[in-house]
């Protein structure tokens, strides 16, 4: 509220005072919660119902792991965990079956890690922009327009990978280079991760005090100097966890890479090559008809229980560097 | 008290509350901006289908025909009776409950707060007047489904492909256009008044402009790609199931998803106590909301799929996508009760009300705005999510229209990506259609979000 003006040294006091007291009206104050207090029958019945409807969430995971688990363990009965995690052969369509995640692991790493080389400058450069140099009215412009490109469908993407992004690429590295190739992939994957990058680390930006940057201008700091040197360091929490969100993000993309990635699960090429991640794999696999007892069936559920653990980690670890090294201001 | 409308609450409690805004310059502009750009997309669409096969874009006459599967042309086939007038009270009937109360409210309470609003709030209907027009060529649609139905029952041999002409320049599309301009230009009429009499004459120009360059468009509109079945040819192709599909799975999202998450947001910030369980759900949602889409289609084709038996139909792709929205919607719904303030609770507690009467009657009618902004913007996600009903199985060829629930059904983003997956060049051209009429729907929800954001933003 005061925010705009410096001002008398009670604004922001009084505006601590105000959240503080809204803090207390949740935790201690809000009449009497469950049991007692003036609610009806049909008041209960109520909450009830929205209790059950808060405990879905709770059943849904649950229901993911149970699903995942239920079928990975059935695949782990045939084959040998050694042949899972040990081995980088992937062929599970074919007569001799070989299923080494790690084939997998390699496409998905790969272009994560591509998408990661694009979207990190761009991010963080539109979110320092955004921040610190967009006049309010172009931000108010801006900031809608990449939640709209967040929104943007991934089989899109992946259309404009294939039939923009990769003819380029053909025309750099000479036309050997596979129509279908990681680095299409990887660099739309890139961009479909900027908005994520750029609106998580522009928050943690916003959420700078004023007064810090106000000491730095004092001392006669450029805007440059300020930006960098004091806002991102400070936000340096929020915006380590958006990498990693969006990274997470990319580990998960699935129609892009399916559709510009190729299918070819291979350890060890390189980012001109065919790839398949295990998103990619899951959907190749689901478009056949797999009978529900088969092998290939079964390694979709040990394959996707590898999706989600890793993307749960690295959701949970996000979550934990903002909590943890978040500067405490005020 | 009860039976009163919010803005009559709001009044009540708090003259000062809802300060009505005009339309900023800065909202203009990206309403304008949306529409051009939903504009430029038809006319690439335009171009795009001229380059497809201009044979399809023109029709002659009025005649119906079905392209038999040994390549001969049926054409004597009878046009339905009596649809016509239905196509147009259909819209209506289906438009009025969401309309109808509004404008009724709103002059009224023009009338009651001596204030000229009227013209304001009809501006609504420049929003909802499209949407009719949609709903009608949809309506439209369904006769052409009517008549490869017919073509089945007189036998015609094989007749499940494409009905190749099914309304000519002298009827349907006709009255279409018409209508269009009956609508338009009374409305644009009245836009253009508006914001000439609130000082913003050069914007008020590009009303008219706009109108004219839609107008245009919609005479050269391809009628056929919206209205085809997939084919194994390109130029025959359309994506006609899959619209409707996507239409029909986002309804059933929507009525499964909205109850729900908005149900956990108000039992998380109204009811629950702070204590681990809510924080547990809390840490709970987040995490959902981080899970790879791809896994949902898997959890949905194990419970909805394959315990619950609910095949490969409609009702199974709307679960799951209902739960792959839920956290969005929790979250946003949480988001905007925080923003009623504690003083609206306290008073109402103060009255006496019990706590279902303080949600119920104070606290969901601030909130509704933002929930239901955030409805919207899952909506969107969901429309263009592909993997999750790849994994439940949604099929890509699907040539006729889900009648119920459990009917099999394709989407808009499957079908695309269908296209994009085979190697001739022509599929790739109608899978830009395709997607330029996705990108559309999204462009408009997209912005009837952003505009709700703010239309319904209070400060406190």
């Amino acid at each position: 509220m005061t925010a705009q003006v410096p001002g008398p040294p009670g604004g922001p006091a009084q505006d601590s005072v105000r959240s503080l007291l809204a803090e207390l009206w949740r935790e201690r104050l809000q009449p009497s919660r469950t049991g007692s207090g003036r609610e009806t029958a049909a008041g209960r019945l109520i909450h009830g119902a929205l209790f059950l409807t808060a405990t879905l969430s709770a059943f849904v995971t649950i229901g993911i792991v149970l699903v995942l688990i239920f079928e990975t363990v059935e695949f782990f009965r045939e084959i040998p965990l050694i042949d899972f995690f040990g081995s980088t052969k992937w062929s599970a369509l074919f007569a001799e079956k070989q299923f080494g995640v790690w084939a997998l692991v390699w496409g998905t790493g790969m272009i994560a890690l591509i998408g990661l080389i694009v979207a990190i400058p761009l991010g963080l450069m539109a979110a320092v922009f955004l921040s610190e140099y967009a006049p309010p009215r172009v931000r108010a412009v801006v900031k809608p327009i990449l939640e709209v490109l967040a929104g943007v469908p991934t089989v899109v993407f992946g259309y404009f990978a294939l039939v923009s992004v990769s003819p380029v690429i053909r025309d750099i590295f000479g036309q050997d280079v596979g129509i279908y190739n990681a680095l299409s992939a990887g660099i739309v994957v890139g961009l479909m991760i900027v908005p994520i990058i750029a609106s998580l680390s522009e928050d943690a930006m916003r959420a700078v005090p004023r007064s810090l940057r106000e000491g730095a201008y004092a001392l006669g700091s450029t805007r440059m100097e300020v930006s960098l040197r004091v806002v991102v360091p400070a936000a340096f929490s929020g915006v380590v966890a958006s990498i990693i969100l969006a990274a997470s993000r990319a580990v998960g993309e699935t129609m892009a890479v399916t559709i510009a990635g190729g299918g070819n699960p291979q350890f060890g090429v390189g980012p001109l090559e065919a790839v398949q991640t295990m998103t990619a794999m899951i959907v190749q696999l689901s478009l056949g008809d797999t009978p529900t007892t088969s092998i290939e069936f079964k390694v979709l559920f040990a394959v996707a229980m590898t999706l989600f653990v890793l993307t749960l980690a690295m959701n949970v670890v996000a979550q934990w560097v903002s909590r943890r090294f978040r500067e405490e201001y005020e | 008290m009860s039976a009163a409308t919010p803005s009559a609450q709001l009044t009540a409690y708090a003259p000062r509350v809802r300060v009505r805004r005009g339309i900023s310059v800065g909202f203009m502009v990206i309403a304008l901006l949306a529409i051009t750009v939903s504009i430029l997309m038809l006319g690439a669409l335009i171009v795009e289908i001229a380059v497809d096969g201009a044979a399809r874009l023109f029709t002659d006459g009025g005649a119906v025909s079905v392209e038999a599967r040994d390549g001969s042309i049926v054409s004597d086939l009878p046009t339905p009776e009596g649809m016509g007038w239905l196509s147009w009270v259909l819209p209506i009937a289906i438009l009025l409950p969401f309309v109808g109360p509004r404008v009724v409210h709103s002059v009224a309470h023009g009338v009651v707060h001596g204030v000229p609003r009227v013209a304001e709030r009809l501006m609504g209907l420049a929003v909802v007047a499209p949407v009719a027009v949609f709903l009608h060529i949809l309506y439209v649609r369904f006769e052409s489904a009517y008549f490869i139905e017919y073509a089945k029952a007189v036998d015609i041999d094989g007749a499940t492909g494409n009905v190749l002409q099914l309304f000519g320049e002298a009827s349907g599309f006709q009255v279409v256009r018409l209508v269009i301009m009956g609508i338009g230009l009374p409305l644009a009429l009245l836009l253009m008044g508006w914001f000439w009499s609130h000082r913003m004459r050069k914007p008020s120009l590009l009303i008219p402009a706009i109108l004219i360059g839609a107008w245009i468009v919609y005479l050269f509109m391809d009628p056929w790609f919206l209205s085809s079945y997939p084919s194994r040819s390109p130029s025959g192709a359309g994506i006609f199931s899959a619209v409707t599909g996507t239409f029909y799975m986002m309804t059933i999202t929507a009525a499964i998803a909205f109850p729900l998450g908005v149900g956990a947001a108000v039992y998380l910030e109204e009811y629950a106590r702070r204590n681990w369980f809510s924080r547990m759900i809390q840490v709970n949602i987040s995490n959902l909301a981080g899970v790879p889409s791809i896994i949902y289609g898997l959890l949905g084709l194990q419970v909805f799929v394959r315990v619950l038996e609910f095949e490969r139909s409609v009702l199974a792709g709307a679960c799951t996508m209902a739960l792959l929205v839920m956290p969005i919607i929790i979250v946003s719904a949480q988001e905007a009760l925080r923003t009623v303030p504690p003083s609206m609770r306290e008073a109402a507690y103060a009255v006496g009300a019990t706590r279902w009467q303080v949600v119920r009657h104070h606290v969901l009618p601030y909130a509704f705005g933002g929930m239901l902004t955030g409805n919207i913007l899952a909506m969107s996600r969901a429309i263009g999510e592909t993997a999750p009903l790849i994994a439940i199985g949604a099929l890509t060829f699907i040539a006729f229209l889900a009648d119920s629930p459990t009917d099999d059904f394709t989407v808009m983003p499957i079908q695309i990506y269908n296209w994009v997956a085979r190697p001739q060049a022509g599929f790739h051209e109608i899978a830009a259609s395709a997607i330029i009429v996705l990108m559309v729907i999204l462009l408009l929800m997209n912005a009837a979000a952003i505009i709700m954001r703010q239309r319904t933003r209070t400060d406190w």
